[in-house]
C-alpha cells in the first residue's frame, strides 16, 4: 500500500466512502465544486476533534466558496456516528476509510503503515478533480484552516481555476492571484499572463 | 493484514500470546493472565448493538 505522496497537479481517482449516517459519499458527485479532504489519524482524540469542529464551524463559509469539506479517518462508521454525536456535528460529513483499511489515504500516500492510520493532512481538489493544495501536518499540530480558506478565497475571487498546478497563490497589487508553480521552481507566473496563453 | 500466518483455533491448542492496548493506554498480554481462566469476547465493531 506504499504509495507516492500526492502532489498538486495530479488528478484523484474517484472514490466512495460511507459517512457517519451510513450515506454513500462519492467524490465524482461533487464535480463542478471544490472538495476539501481533511484527513486525520483517529476519532476520539483531542486534535482530531478540534480539526473536525473547526471544519464544522466553517462548513457554511466553505460552501459559499463552492467548496465541500469532509473529514476522513480509518475509523468505522458506527464509531464515526458516535463521535459525530459527541462533537455535535450537524453539517460536516465525516467519512470512514475503514475497509479496505485506509485505502483512500493509501492511494494518496497518506497512510502510516506502522501505526495503521492516516497522516493529518488537507487536500484541496478543484472543480475538475485536480489536486491544487496539499499540506501534511505534524500529528500533534492542529491544521491551520484559515490558511486553506485564504487559499480558496484567492482561487474563488481571482477567477484562476482549472489547470493551475498551484501550490501557493498570493494576491498581487491589482488584486489578481499570483501563483507560484510547484517545487520544480518554474518561477512566478501571473494570472493575466496565463490568460494570454 | 488477515490470513497471513493465521491459524484457526481448535480446542486443545495452546492459545497464541498477544499484546494489545486496552482502554486507559494499558497494554495487556494474554500471558498476563496465565494461571487464570480467561474469556476472550471478540466482537465486530464498537458503537453497535452487536
Amino acid at each position: 500500500m506504499e504509495e507516492k505522496r500526492i502532489i498538486p497537479g495530479e488528478v484523484l481517482r474517484d472514490f466512495s466512502l460511507i459517512d457517519q449516517d451510513k450515506g454513500e459519499w462519492k467524490l465524482s458527485a461533487f464535480k463542478g465544486k471544490r472538495v476539501l479532504l481533511s484527513f486525520h489519524p483517529l476519532a476520539w482524540t483531542q486534535i482530531c476533534a478540534d480539526q473536525m469542529k473547526c471544519l464544522e464551524r466553517e462548513t457554511s463559509a466553505l460552501e459559499s466558496l463552492d467548496t465541500i469539506p469532509v473529514g476522513i479517518s480509518v475509523d468505522s462508521v458506527p464509531c464515526k456516528a458516535a463521535w459525530a454525536r459527541e462533537l455535535g456535528l450537524s453539517k460536516l460529513r465525516i467519512l470512514s476509510d475503514f475497509w479496505p483499511h485506509g485505502q483512500v489515504a493509501g492511494e494518496m500516500g497518506l497512510f502510516r503503515e506502522k501505526e495503521g492510520f492516516s497522516e493529518r493532512a488537507n487536500i484541496l481538489v478543484n472543480e475538475q478533480g485536480i489536486v491544487v493544495f496539499v499540506k501534511v501536518y505534524p500529528l500533534t499540530q492542529l491544521p491551520d484552516l484559515k490558511e486553506v480558506m485564504d487559499f480558496i478565497r484567492e482561487l474563488h475571487h481571482s477567477g484562476v481555476e482549472g489547470n493551475v498546478p498551484a501550490k501557493h497563490c498570493i494576491v498581487d497589487l491589482e488584486g489578481k492571484a499570483v501563483c507560484l508553480e510547484d517545487s520544480k521552481n518554474t518561477g512566478i507566473q501571473s494570472t493575466s499572463e496565463r490568460h494570454l496563453d | 493484514m488477515s490470513g497471513e500466518g493465521s491459524v484457526v483455533l481448535k480446542t486443545g491448542m495452546k492459545a497464541p500470546d498477544f499484546l494489545l492496548e486496552a482502554v486507559g493506554r494499558k497494554k495487556l498480554a494474554l500471558s498476563d493472565f496465565t494461571g487464570k481462566w480467561l474469556v476472550l469476547f471478540i466482537y465486530p465493531k464498537d458503537g453497535t448493538k452487536g
